[in-house]
């Protein structure tokens, strides 16, 4: 048996090639996706995490547990139990642990200050570890106190005073010097003894960058720290009460992956539940990740199955032509007396070796594809970026298993019909099977359509609902992907009914009048349209869903760069960080603050640089516009030098009525002239020359009171404006996310800074083509200019091109579309290689006849217009209605926010070229092959060959 | 009668890698008149169909000289040669050779397009298959037809665009003898009816009757034997 399906497969090694080919594009497509998913996941966590870092400056994986001890415990004990604590949280979150840091502390009441007089609550600690993250700026430490030769920490000491350390900002704030001793008389709420406590050092953290620090030195600031043994003696005096602990572990988040992140999140989840006292910083950053874990499993997974779908039908194409071959042995072995289950395991054992090879291959090639998706930077741009991030999964071995079923399945299930006849019964069967395929036959293309489009309208109708349900993280409804798909699907082969009718058509029409040539390829085209149909749905589907995902990938990203490219305004944005006195005369005054003007000279060296212009440019989030007794909060006022900000700015124009140099001028015109939104005018009833009062709050807290009023004359409402965004959107810590209307004032930047006195601005830069941004940082290094923040244009887009979501798509689909084409151009090649050997007599006829060599490739040109460039121009119409239907429904799940730049269906005619050249040169290829196939031909050959 | 083709010292050999060349037939005299039914007969492998298709133009000589109508055909160009066999010659094959996508009408209207038939195409085609009986049976596809009825259109195929000259290799030998005999006769009215000449092969002696002229192929060496 095993000889006997060698030698089939041998026989015929160029079909079962491609099959294995099919295979093993299967199997590795199907491994992609767990590889990439993990990868993805592996990305977006630590995106997560560093993003959280950079926003909140603090480390990002850390728990924390306060409360208070009711036991009668020494140091010792409470640190024995706050160690057994943490043991249970290593163990569970189990992952390297950074730092970890214990304090005990001891509330007391008013202690007299000896020295000074005058009274101060004090609390008594104990840090673990303390004398080793500390630097004694004066004094020594506790344990060294017995050998100083201060005077009155002898003194102190000799009176029972227990030595302790404060830092040296406690020490400024409450003017402490060292010897100084404090008596504590109502500790214990009087009960007990009475304690005195010497400080005899001033510390501060030795190392600013120490991740023992968790919490702060600067965050105790009453406090004194003991050693151990002086803590005890506190704990005594005190009768073990008013104790409370803190106790902080710093996990490496870098060990968070996606394979513990669930077990993790489950873990702080009950150690949350089971006690208020536990507190996380990274559960709701876990949940978060978990929501769009939910999310990015359903969109590659709605990103696999057209893909697979198509395989499933090139494996099912390529294994049925191949039975086609074989009907005669199928009939033989069944006229023979062999039963039809040994005719299907035959073909089992078969199809096995074919599939088990092809899936293990497939693995590998899954690892090469999902390295090839993960350097995508667009679709179809491929980068030499990072992806390391990209790991071999041992889910690949079960998505090869998968790949291995369907492919087995699909293999057989054509033998099952053919399995049932003998020779005379198929021969029978083949006399009534019709031309039509099976959808043509039942208009099936018509329902799929339909169902496709009331998927859509339905769709369209809840934009709102999904809008919102992405916006707050929720999973996403695959079918919303799916759907496009779907009407690909249905489109492309109402789109191949179409082709069909209009070949008939145009054939009807020259009836009489075709030459041969023209009367044999049409009448080949309609009469093997069954056949033909295969590799047409093929073509169809490929270059309409290489369509689709070329222009929806485009779409989606250049939205989502003009978006951002809007919202940053320019090019590169600096925020120098400004010194800033405050002089106060009391404790309860806020003070009265003076920010001191850096050198902005220090700037203009960036011009040599290539920075093309640059501005200064007054930005406040928080100004306030103010309608009598009403005030709106959280405005967006911008201060801006007209002629400067106009040449530096970036602005699509077709935002505003008039170009955003008209409002710019008209500003300029008006020293005391705004330019607000339209949101506001609206909102508001204001039109231009009304009047409206706008006000900064002081840096320093002042409550809900402005610092100072302007009032300004409008002189142009604007829709739009460079960094001003209508709805702004506010996240909170449960994932939930809010949206508001944000309104915008634009004032003249020496009106801002007369009103609302010197304060920081941003330097907003446009940069020429020799400029980049690390030859900028660089610069500002060098000229010593203190950064407060950056926002640069290039790194947003290079994030966001980064960004889970967008990878996956633009990495799915590229890897999708590679696959699409190889299989395309394989089974083109295969059916058309296999169509003309199927011909070779009828050639052999023809040319007989008396058909020229010119006349034979003229037909075959007819046929391949009329079947091959139609199906192409089909596929591409269908792309492009896809995309002009579905694009910015699909898009809502990539951009789901409103902005001020409308979503946009963005399509580039090079990316329709960059595909129709490819298929372009499948097509050339695929003819060059048949030609050399029928001009070595021969024709007596040929005829010989009917005879055989 | 006039000779309407005839071969001089005609010898084709195959080159066989490594050997020797076989030499298929080795200067063979041929002569066919017109307006009759020429036999060829001879075993299998006897050389034949290699002289059927040197005389059809299907291949070349090695050497020697095949005229047509008085013409050589040796100084023909293939474009010309393409030509003589749209318009005067007609082939039927042993394998029948139908085009399957094209109906029995449809065959024989290729037939006529290619020869670039200016008469009404639609009553041609539909005389010709009355002539070989299969006007009601006109449309159906060669798939739907016995084999009998295939070789019919055949015939009809090769005589619908009156032709000088039809070559039939083997027209006979995938048909029961009955059949066979229909064919035979079916030739011979044709030849009555539309004044052509054919040139068959065969090998069943019981069609040797039949045959205006017969010549016997013998390895490669052709005899007058009629």
């Amino acid at each position: 048996m095993l000889s006997f399906i060698r030698h089939k497969i041998f026989n015929k090694k160029w079909l079962n090639f491609c099959l294995l080919t099919g295979v093993i594009l299967l199997s590795s497509f199907l491994c992609v996706y767990p590889m990439f998913k993990e990868g993805s996941l592996n990305k977006l966590l630590d995106t997560l995490f560093t993003e959280r870092t950079e926003k909140y400056n603090s480390y990002p994986a850390v728990i924390v547990e306060e409360g208070k001890i009711d036991e009668e415990l020494n140091t010792d004990a409470i640190l024995q139990k706050l160690n057994s604590i943490k043991d249970t949280w290593i163990k569970a979150v189990d992952i390297p642990v950074i730092d970890e840091q214990r304090v005990i502390s001891l509330s007391t009441g008013y202690s007299s200050n000896t020295l000074a007089g005058g009274t101060k609550q004090i609390v008594f600690n104990y840090v673990d570890d303390f004398e080793d993250h500390v630097e004694l700026k004066y004094g020594c430490f506790p344990k060294d106190a017995a050998s100083s030769d201060n005077e009155l920490i002898k003194e102190a000491l000799a009176n029972g005073a227990v030595p302790g350390v404060v830092s040296q900002s406690v020490a400024d704030e409450h003017n402490i010097v060292i010897g100084q001793m404090y008596k504590n008389e109502s500790i214990a709420y009087g009960a007990g003894e009475v304690i005195n406590t010497v400080i005899v050092g001033i510390v501060e953290e030795k190392d600013e960058y120490d991740t023992f620090w968790q919490k702060r030195l600067s965050d105790f600031k009453t406090d004194v720290f003991f050693d151990k043994e002086g803590f005890d003696t506190l704990l005594e005096k005190n009768e073990y009460r008013n104790i409370s602990y803190y106790q902080s572990v710093i996990f490496n988040h870098k060990y968070i992956t996606s394979n513990n992140a669930g077990k993790i999140l489950q873990a702080l989840y009950h150690f949350r539940i089971d006690n208020e006292n536990f507190s996380s910083n990274f559960e709701g950053l876990l949940y978060s990740y978990h929501e769009t874990k939910k999310s990015i499993s359903v969109i590659m997974f709605t990103f696999e199955i057209p893909i697979v779908a198509l395989l499933l039908l090139f494996i099912y194409m390529i294994s049925g032509q191949i039975l086609e071959m074989e009907t005669g042995e199928i009939a033989m072995l069944k006229s023979r007396g062999v039963s039809r289950g040994k005719v299907i395991s035959l073909y089992l054992v078969q199809s096995a070796f074919i599939t088990l090879t092809g899936s293990v291959i497939g693995i590998p090639v899954g690892y090469l594809f999902c390295k090839l998706g993960a350097s995508t930077n667009a679709f179809l741009v491929f980068s030499f970026k990072d992806t390391s991030t990209y790991r071999p999964d041992l889910g690949m071995f079960l998505f090869a298993a998968i790949a291995f079923a369907l492919a087995m399945l699909f293999m057989t299930i054509p033998v099952i019909p053919l399995s049932k006849f003998t020779i005379i019964e198929r021969r029978s069967h083949k006399n009534v099977s019709g031309n039509k395929a099976i959808w043509e036959k039942f208009f099936l293309d018509i329902p799929i359509v339909l169902l496709a489009s009331y998927l859509l309208y339905n769709y369209s109708k809840q934009k709102d609902s999904i809008i919102e349900a992405v916006i707050n993280g929720n999973t996403i409804d695959p079918v919303i992907f799916l759907n496009s798909s779907i009407f690909i699907l249905g489109c492309g082969l109402f789109a191949l009914r179409l082709i069909h009718l209009l070949v008939k058509l145009v054939y009807r029409i020259g009836k009489n009048k075709w030459k041969p040539d023209e009367y044999v390829a049409f009448l080949q085209i309609i009469r093997s349209s069954k056949k033909q149909g295969f590799i047409s749905v093929f073509l169809v589907m490929t270059i309409a869903m290489g369509i689709f995902n070329s222009n929806l990938a485009r779409s989606v990203n250049e939205n989502m760069e003009l978006r951002i490219k809007y919202n940053v305004g320019c090019d590169y944005r600096v925020a120098e960080k400004w010194p800033m006195t405050i002089k106060k005369t009391s404790a309860a005054d806020p003070g009265s603050w003076k920010y001191t003007e850096p050198d902005y000279m220090r700037f203009s060296g960036l011009k040599e640089l290539g920075v093309e212009s640059m501005t200064k440019v007054i930005r406040d989030d928080e100004a306030v516009i103010k309608f009598g007794k009403k005030e709106i909060f959280n405005c967006l006022l911008l201060g801006v030098k007209t002629d400067e900000f106009g040449k530096t700015v970036w602005m699509k124009n077709e935002l505003n009525e008039y170009h955003l140099n008209h409002y710019l001028n008209e500003l300029a015109k008006t020293p005391n002239g705004i330019i607000i939104s339209r949101n506001l005018a609206d909102d508001y009833n204001l039109k231009e020359g009304d009047r409206v009062t706008y006000g900064r709050m002081a840096p320093v807290n002042e409550g809900n009171k402005t610092y100072a009023d302007a009032n300004g004359v409008i002189v142009g409402i604007v829709d739009a404006f460079p960094g001003y965004e209508t709805t702004v959107y506010t996240e909170y810590s449960n994932g939930k996310v809010e949206s508001r209307s944000n309104y915008l004032v634009v004032a003249n930047y020496t009106t801002a800074v007369n009103a609302f006195n010197t304060r920081p601005y941003e330097v907003w830069m446009k940069f020429s083509k020799r400029c980049n941004e690390e030859k900028v940082r660089e610069y500002l290094d060098s000229a010593n200019i203190r950064v407060q923040s950056i926002t640069s244009t290039e790194k947003l887009i290079e994030d966001k091109r980064n960004s889970t979501l967008i990878q996956i798509t633009n990495g799915m689909f590229s890897i999708g579309f590679v696959i699409s084409l190889v299989v395309c151009t394989v089974g083109f090649l295969i059916y058309w290689i296999l169509t003309i050997r199927e011909r070779e007599l009828i050639y052999g006829i023809y040319r007989s006849m008396g058909l020229t060599m010119r006349e034979v490739l003229r037909m075959l040109a007819i046929e391949q217009i009329f079947s091959s460039i139609l199906a192409c121009i089909g596929g591409l119409g269908v792309g492009m209605l896809t995309t002009f239907l579905f694009t910015k429904l699909v898009s809502l799940v990539y951009l789901p926010r409103v902005h001020n730049i409308p979503l946009e269906i963005i399509f580039r005619a090079s990316d329709i070229m960059k595909m129709c050249v490819i298929i372009g040169i499948m097509l050339v290829v695929c003819f060059i092959v048949i030609y050399r196939i029928i001009k070595k031909m021969n024709i007596t050959k040929a005829i010989k060959l009917g005879e055989d | 009668m006039s000779v309407i083709i005839r071969t001089q010292n005609v010898k084709k050999s195959f080159p066989l890698p490594g050997r020797e060349p076989i030499e298929v037939l080795k200067g063979v005299d041929f002569e066919a008149e017109n307006g009759q039914l020429t036999i060829l007969k001879g075993r299998s492998g006897s050389g034949k169909t290699t002289l059927l298709n040197i005389l059809s133009m299907l291949d070349e000589p090695t050497s020697g000289k095949l005229i047509i109508s008085d013409v050589d055909t040796s100084s023909m160009s293939m474009s010309n040669k393409e030509k003589m066999r749209r318009k005067d010659i007609g082939f039927v094959f042993q394998s029948v050779a139908l085009v399957p996508i094209m109906s029995a009408y449809e065959n024989v209207d290729f037939a006529l397009r290619l020869s670039g038939y200016e008469g009404d195409r639609d009553r041609r085609i539909k005389e010709v298959l009355s002539i070989v009986g299969l006007e009601k049976r006109m449309h159906h596809m060669p798939s739907q037809m016995s084999g009998g009825e295939q070789q019919r259109v055949a015939i009809a195929r090769a005589v619908s665009h009156r032709p000088k000259i039809i070559f039939a290799d083997e027209p006979t030998g995938a048909l029961d003898t009955a059949t066979g005999l229909v064919v035979i006769k079916l030739f011979k009215e044709l030849i009555e009816r539309e004044n052509i000449t054919i040139v068959m092969t065969t090998h069943d002696p019981n069609l040797m009757d039949w045959g205006d002229s017969v010549y016997e192929m013998e390895d490669g060496e052709l005899s007058h034997v009629k």
